[in-house]
């Protein structure tokens, strides 16, 4: 009987470590396209995480409409004094915006800014600690295919690394394998950032030459090289400049301008043409 | 019946783990197919319970979408070597079953992980990877002694409720 089972489950044993190292294997390098079975079972499952997506947001939603009750006093009195600087600031602003599209119609620019958005519901997240990615209900039906940038008003987001008909998944920017070319926005100096912090949901930034300057409070956007994302996006603000110990270089904690626990809605940007 | 119900159940964690916001407790995310594979390697068969992880590992797999096969795989050692360890000792014991979980929890995270990269996945062993595993670990061990005792009156329905069917046709 014993001989008989391991005449069978041996081969057989051995044949699913061989089918399992060969899948992990081939899907171990990004890939444009998914499987359709891929598709099938995220699609399948997209109501259930929509649904689940709205009860937890239902809750979420009140935890904090609670804690917002709680310092509305204090915050009312901040924002009183920041909309009189607010103010003042917009008017200094609609001087420059007047000043910058002349001098962008006299230097023929084309306005990068103007890019067609798809709005999308983030439906679903990664299962497990190791990856950082969302899920949002647009996907191939709707235009959206892989290599699309996902941005909010806040900032970037991420990137598309597949879709399905009905689904996107998103590889957020703090995710390890992520990597975006910023620079620093008071001084145009070109950097990488990188994720891969994990919990704590921040950035590092690494300079691409000997001469970069940062330091804390610099406000890190998008350098438009990667064409991914478009020029000048907000990305997030340098809180702490960590040098090397046995290097000359540094590395900036930056702090992403877009809460990742909290994305309801992305904007997902399209080619032009297609929203 | 009893594989529907299984089926509902690997659903529902699916989707209350994969659900925005999601399953979120101090920054960890709880592995709530890997915790239900261990407690049904507790209950089930060495068998059953290696098949219960296998599939509910590579749904997860083809949601992730990347090492495909690597979660499958994980969750079926650990589903047998928890089952195995488990069998020997009193799973009454709310220390055994935590015990159990949190270390079957934590080891399946550093096994994924090793699995992950070794086929190119770079993931520093920092103090981070090391809380999350922890943390991980901790959260899916007070859950499964939470969700123990409804899993196993669960399960002991869905076995009667198969047994009736059997003898009714």
């Amino acid at each position: 009987m014993l001989d008989r089972l391991l005449r069978w489950k041996v081969p057989l044993i051995i044949l699913l470590v061989l089918i399992l190292v060969g899948t992990i294997h081939y899907t171990s390098v990004p890939r444009r396209e998914i499987s359709k079975l891929e598709g099938l079972w995220r699609d399948m499952l997209s109501p259930f995480q929509w649904t689940v997506s709205k009860v937890g947001g239902f809750f979420q939603n009140q935890v904090a409409e609670i804690n917002r009750w709680r310092g509305l006093k204090e915050r009312n009195d901040e924002l009183e004094e920041r909309v009189v600087q607010l103010e003042a600031e917009v008017f200094t602003l609609r001087n420059y915006r007047r000043e910058n599209e002349w001098l962008r119609e006299a230097l023929d620019f084309r306005d990068e800014g103007n890019h067609a958005l798809l709005v999308a519901e983030v439906i679903g997240r990664s299962p497990s600690n190791w990856e950082s990615t969302i899920v949002v209900n647009k996907g191939q039906s709707h235009g959206v295919v892989s290599g699309m940038a996902v941005v909010t008003n806040a900032g970037i987001v991420g990137t598309v690394i597949n879709s399905s008909s009905y689904t996107s998944t998103v590889l957020l920017i703090v995710d390890a394998q992520s990597a975006t070319g910023g620079l620093v926005q008071s001084s145009g100096d070109l950097v990488l950032v990188e994720g891969g912090q994990m919990d704590q949901g921040t950035l590092l930034a690494r300079p691409l030459s000997r001469d970069t300057s940062v330091e804390v409070g610099d406000v890190i956007v998008t350098s438009g090289l990667s064409r991914i994302y478009p020029k000048n996006l907000p990305i997030g603000e340098v809180v702490a400049v960590e040098s090397r110990q046995y290097d000359l270089s540094f590395a900036a904690v930056v702090q992403p301008f877009v809460d990742f626990t909290r994305l309801e809605y992305v904007l997902i940007v399209m080619p032009q043409g297609e929203s | 019946m009893k594989h529907v119900g299984y089926g509902i159940i690997v659903l529902l964690a699916l989707a209350l783990q994969t659900g925005s916001p999601g399953l979120v407790i101090l920054g960890f995310r709880p592995e709530l197919l890997l915790l239900f594979s261990l407690i049904f390697a507790m209950l089930e068969q060495p068998g059953g319970a290696a098949g219960f992880g296998f599939v509910s590992g590579l749904l997860q797999d083809l949601i992730v979408g990347q090492f495909i096969g690597l979660y499958a795989g994980t969750y079926l050692l650990m589903a047998i070597l928890v089952g195995f360890v488990t069998k020997r000792l009193y799973r009454e014991n709310l220390l055994v079953r935590f015990s159990a979980i949190f270390v079957g929890t934590a080891l399946g995270q550093m096994l994924y992980l090793l699995g992950a990269a070794s086929f190119g996945f770079s993931s520093p062993w920092s103090w981070i990877t090391w809380s999350a595993i922890l943390g991980t670990g901790l959260f899916n061990g007070l859950i499964g002694v939470l969700v123990y005792r409804p899993l196993v009156a669960i399960n002991r329905h869905l076995i009667y409720l198969d047994e009736l069917l059997k003898r009714t046709g």
